[in-house]
């Protein structure tokens, strides 16, 4: 559903915004309008004078009587099992891009119906109805059938204001948007953007890969920008050849410091070896980023498995 | 005690699986107890052995408890590590993610 780049079901929008406005005591909208991504949508939704119904997922998510439903420890289970970590990443990305297109924040632009990217929230409730027997929240029907619908919508007292699906939809083995072959997310007409390993990045990264050298990443503000740009380049050429400042060496591993520009975090990595051999007998080397506190290898690396130096000693590592 | 496998960590405790809180038993993955899969290679930390028991905790940690006799930790990339009867923490190695305006801070799991 979250991944679908099929054309919106029309019909079955309008059936879950009638649904919706039902039960919110609204008679359905006068109207629906639809545009091809939530860029386009943009001047639209901050133009309407009209209220704002709630968006109905988050709302109920968070509201005491729905948690109160549920069994404490069930409760932070599903919250683990169907974090808010996709849908909020994703509606990130896309609100920073809306803006940086001269889209006026409002507080109704920013709580839109996610639509498929509200999947996991339908997910969690039928988990919750399923193992639980918590009743649904009324207003998930509606809600549900417009995440199985659409792409992302808002909800008016006489305007509906409905999103096309994407039509190009990447992400990698953690769920991040990702992709080195083109938009890890793309709209029909044209809005798109750039993301490796979730961290929304210029174009060129991606489609122009000869023109990451030292100098370019180097003049990256953001660390997390830097730091898959470093990846994309190969960070220990990138450490070597900037010189970085090795703060320390032990028997766990190297400890990489790269300051940081405009007040921003340094970039403070481990490096740590993989014990056992690849089948040619060389060893891999991968880089961890730590916090910034770190002043050892040891510590670095203890903290990567939430201990303190003094407690972490392996007797064996394969 | 603490045995290393890639990016598992498996720490042994002094105290009892029952010192931990409410804990629940995490079902077998094809008969064998899976302490983390690897991301893009479908490659994993497992234990197949019987006398086994992989539990989450409210904390969201995890307990293995071993039962009677040793178990091995099998991964496709990496030697074995033969476990012997006891309680043990289970940790993956996570990596640190900057806090911003509009993200908290995370724990974010390294690929495999």
């Amino acid at each position: 559903m979250q991944r679908s780049v099929d054309r919106a079901d029309r019909a079955m929008a309008a059936a879950g915004f009638e649904a919706l406005y039902r039960v919110s005591g609204w008679r359905p909208p006068r109207r629906i309008l639809w545009f091809d991504s939530p860029a386009a949508a943009a001047p639209t939704v901050t133009a309407v004078r009209e209220p704002a119904l709630f968006s109905p997922g988050v709302d109920h998510a968070e509201s005491p009587a729905v948690r109160d439903a549920y069994p404490a420890p069930a409760w932070q289970r599903l919250q683990r099992l169907f974090s808010r970590r996709i849908r909020d990443r994703i509606k990130h990305l896309v609100e920073e891009a809306v803006r940086e297109r001269g889209g006026r924040r409002t507080p109704a632009l920013e709580r839109p119906g996610c639509g498929q990217h509200d999947a996991m929230w339908v997910g969690a409730f039928d988990a919750g109805r399923r193992l639980f027997g918590v009743a649904q929240p009324r207003a998930l029907d509606g809600w549900e059938a417009l995440t199985r619908a659409c792409g992302w919508w808002w909800a008016f007292r006489d305007t509906a204001i409905a999103c096309e699906r994407q039509t190009r939809f990447r992400l990698d083995g953690r769920d991040r948007l990702h992709a080195l072959d083109g938009p890890a997310l793309h709209f029909a007409d044209g809005f798109e953007l750039f993301a490796i390993h979730g961290v929304r990045v210029e174009p060129w990264f991606v489609t122009e890969p000869e023109r990451c050298t030292v100098a370019a990443i180097s003049e990256q503000r953001n660390s997390e920008v830097r730091r898959v740009l470093m990846e994309r380049y190969g960070t220990a050429r990138y450490l070597d050849e900037t010189r970085a400042e090795k703060v320390g060496r032990d028997a766990f591993g190297t400890l990489y410091r790269l300051p940081s520009k405009d007040g921003d975090e340094p970039l403070v990595l481990v490096e740590v070896r993989n014990a056992t051999p690849e089948p040619d007998g060389t060893t891999k080397d991968y880089f961890l980023r730590v916090p910034p506190t770190m002043r050892t290898a040891r510590e670095a690396v203890a903290w990567t498995f939430g201990l303190d130096a003094a407690a972490y000693a392996p007797i064996l590592e394969t | 005690m603490i045995y290393r496998q890639g990016d598992v960590l498996i720490m042994r405790v002094d105290e009892s699986p029952d010192d931990f809180g409410e804990r629940t038993a995490v079902q077998r993955d094809e008969g064998r107890i899976v302490l983390a899969y690897g991301e893009v290679t479908g490659h994993a930390h497992a234990i197949a052995d019987d006398h086994a028991t992989l539990w989450l905790l409210p904390d969201d940690d995890r307990l293995l408890t071993v039962e009677g006799a040793d178990v091995a930790l099998r991964h496709e990339e990496h030697a074995t590590i033969v476990i012997p009867p006891g309680t043990y923490r289970v940790r993956r190695q996570r990596e640190y993610v900057p806090a911003t305006d509009e993200i908290a801070p995370r724990r974010s799991y390294v690929a495999d």
